[in-house]
């Protein structure tokens, strides 16, 4: 297995893409329309509505930005790996 | 306060699918710093839902809700029209916001009460959160009495209610397993219900006396009643204890209705008086109600203590426990009765009118409460709270005692005497006890020292003990002037000795002369004031000496010549 810098960034950033993944798969970002007016009506149903949509954007953004992360990694290993290699 | 309405199966699925969540974000890793802030979010995620939302709806689904499916009231001030097409023909369930914190309107508080109607209390008790939020939206009625009355109105099923929590809470008290309930959340609910009943125009006490025993002492507790509604309500308890307690509930080693109540009128004695004459004939209910015996005797002897009950009233209930404990034979309760009558053995006195009895019932009283040797030794150990109240009340008698004294230390000397007290000291202390008694009448002279009254007491003795075969022939009348007599005798010998050791009275001076109780001639007592007279004269300072005029007044005391003149002709006159 590879150590150079370059690899390292790269499984960093598959990494990261593998944690927004499930980010974007979990159980939570489906609560918000579970519940909806169909499931309840009230004060205290529209705020958990609210904070469940709330929620589920906010971990949406944090996904993106393990991804743009993740993007920003690989492209600083793929300059690593064009970079002429340093003689001692 | 606010209602939602609500799909039970829907808010169920909700419920299941947060819990995997909660467990899915629980799983969430990373060891990459970058991570962090994602990993920030999913914690504050896991949070909210485990500590807000879940909650929330768990409340929904597990308990009760507190509003009534599908009841217009229930739901009649919620704006969205859809709500109640929805509770009426959907099968949604309508409940009180357990988020919601808003203020608790009318409509609010009716609809609370038809809620309650329906719903079943021992659901309710298991479920803490429906119990903390009734005692929230409750404590908010409890502010507004327009609001108690509303919520009040609507709760048909209150006294039954009410028993199911008090019965849930009993069975909680004794650890029993099949209780989940938190008996300080049915407190909590108990507490502010009472407060409701208080703020209300309802009066709370036909509803108590429609409750359980353990249920309307639990309420009554946390009601605000003033002392005599406070002892109405013990009273009725203990009533009804009885009969349901002894039945089932002490079997199974409940607590019992009337250990809650009885601290509270312990702490208010004018409450435990007006308990105790409520329950003067029948007292043996309020021992049964009790877990602690001694408890309700030291109760009810607080409640009898002349500080705060009358005489008058002590009429109507001391004599009344006496017959109730001593028909109850048990033996623990012959001390109490000797400790009950106590400050009152002035009132059994032949010679007073105090209470409305005659002299055989108060005679037949005495003698029932002195038949047990151990009520006998208690007694005796009494002496000094005996002698501190009868001198009370002969100081503070308002008409002529010498009649009533004399029949008292007479009384005392029966009591005494009677041949029950077996043990040497339990003697003695008779012995104090009667010599105090005969005491009574010297300390009520100014300058006599109490306490040298044995002398007095030691001839009295003499002739009320000794065989007298003419005493039982002669008439009431010549009975009551021997007594007088001997008592004036006794005063003025037990005057004379004490002024004899402080040397006032010189050692060649005579001794008073003593009384004849079967003397020939005349009533014993004109006798005595006949023989006193030289003998007075005699005395250092003469006729109208110090000296004298204090043994005149130890005389007189009891006896004169007027007095003696009429006993005389009565006596004359009904022979």
């Amino acid at each position: 297995m590879s150590t150079s810098p370059a690899s390292l960034l790269r499984d960093r950033a598959r990494s990261l893409r593998g944690l927004a993944d499930r980010l974007d798969q979990l159980e939570v970002l489906g609560l918000a329309r579970l519940a909806d007016e169909d499931t309840w009506m009230g004060p205290s149903p529209a705020r958990c509505h609210d904070a469940l949509t709330s929620m589920r954007r906010r971990l949406l953004d944090e996904a993106d930005e393990l991804r743009r992360t993740a993007s920003r990694f690989d492209r600083s290993a793929d300059a690593l790996a064009l970079a002429p290699v340093a003689v001692a | 306060m606010s209602t939602l309405a609500f799909d039970p199966e829907r808010v169920e699925a909700l419920r299941r699918r947060m819990e995997m969540a909660v467990a899915e974000l629980r799983s969430m890793r990373s060891d990459d710093p970058v991570a962090a802030a994602a990993l920030h979010r999913v914690v504050v995620a896991t949070e909210e839902l485990e500590e807000v939302w879940l909650p929330f709806v768990a409340r929904l689904t597990d308990s009760v809700a507190l509003l009534l499916p599908g009841d217009r009231r229930a739901i009649g001030h919620l704006d969205n029209a859809l709500a109640w097409v929805m509770t009426k023909g959907y099968g949604w369930t309508a409940a009180t916001d357990p988020l919601a914190s808003g203020p608790v309107d009318p409509a609010t508080a009716r609809a609370l009460g038809a809620r309650l109607s329906a719903i079943d209390p021992v659901t309710l008790s298991r479920d803490s959160g429906a119990m903390t939020e009734l005692t929230r939206a409750l404590r908010q009625v409890a502010a507004d009495g327009r609001l108690a009355d509303d919520l009040l109105r609507n709760w048909t099923s209150l006294a039954r209610f009410a028993d199911v929590l008090g019965d849930v809470r009993s069975r909680a008290m004794v650890h029993d397993p099949s209780v989940t309930a938190d008996r300080q959340a049915i407190d909590g609910v108990f507490a502010q219900l009472a407060q409701v009943l208080s703020a209300s125009s309802m009066d709370p006490l036909p509803l108590l006396d429609r409750l359980s025993p353990f249920t309307a002492a639990s309420m009554a507790a946390a009601l605000d009643l003033d002392d005599d509604q406070l002892a109405r309500v013990t009273d009725g308890v203990v009533r009804r204890a009885g009969l349901v307690e002894d039945a089932v509930l002490e079997f199974r080693g409940r607590p019992r209705a009337a250990d809650l109540l009885l601290p509270l009128i312990a702490a208010r004695p004018h409450a435990a008086r007006a308990l105790a004459m409520l329950s003067a004939g029948h007292a043996d209910d309020l021992l049964a109600a009790a877990t602690d015996r001694t408890a309700v005797y030291r109760l009810l002897l607080e409640a009898t203590d002349p500080r705060v009950m009358t005489v008058a009233d002590a009429g109507k209930v001391v004599p009344q426990m006496v017959v109730e404990f001593v028909r109850g034979g048990v033996v623990d309760d012959a001390a109490f009765v000797a400790d009950l009558i106590t400050p009152w053995t002035a009132q059994f006195a032949a010679g007073n009118h105090d209470w409305p009895l005659s002299e055989e019932e108060r005679h037949g009283l005495l003698a029932a409460a002195m038949q047990d040797s151990d009520a006998l030794a208690r007694f005796v150990h009494n002496v000094d709270a005996v002698l501190r109240a009868a001198t009370e009340h002969f100081r503070t008698a308002t008409y002529d005692t010498k009649v009533e004294l004399t029949s008292y230390v007479g009384m005392i000397g029966d009591i005494v005497m009677n041949g029950k007290l077996r043990e040497e000291s339990d003697k003695r202390r008779g012995w104090n006890l009667l010599a105090g008694a005969a005491s009574i009448g010297a300390s009520l002279i100014t300058g006599v020292a109490v306490g040298l009254m044995a002398t007095a007491a030691v001839m009295y003795l003499t002739w009320k003990t000794a065989p007298n075969p003419h005493k039982a022939a002669h008439a009431a009348i010549w009975n009551q002037d021997v007594e007088l007599t001997m008592l004036a005798a006794a005063q003025v010998h037990a005057l004379d000795h004490q002024l004899r050791v402080e040397g006032s009275i010189p050692a060649s001076m005579p001794l008073p002369p003593r009384a004849d109780p079967n003397r020939v001639g005349g009533m014993p007592s004109m006798g005595f004031i006949e023989a006193m007279g030289p003998w007075i004269r005699q005395l250092p300072g003469g006729e109208d000496g110090t000296i004298s005029l204090k043994m005149q007044q130890a005389m007189f005391m009891y006896i004169n010549p007027a007095d003696s003149e009429i006993r005389g002709m009565e006596y004359v006159r009904g022979r």
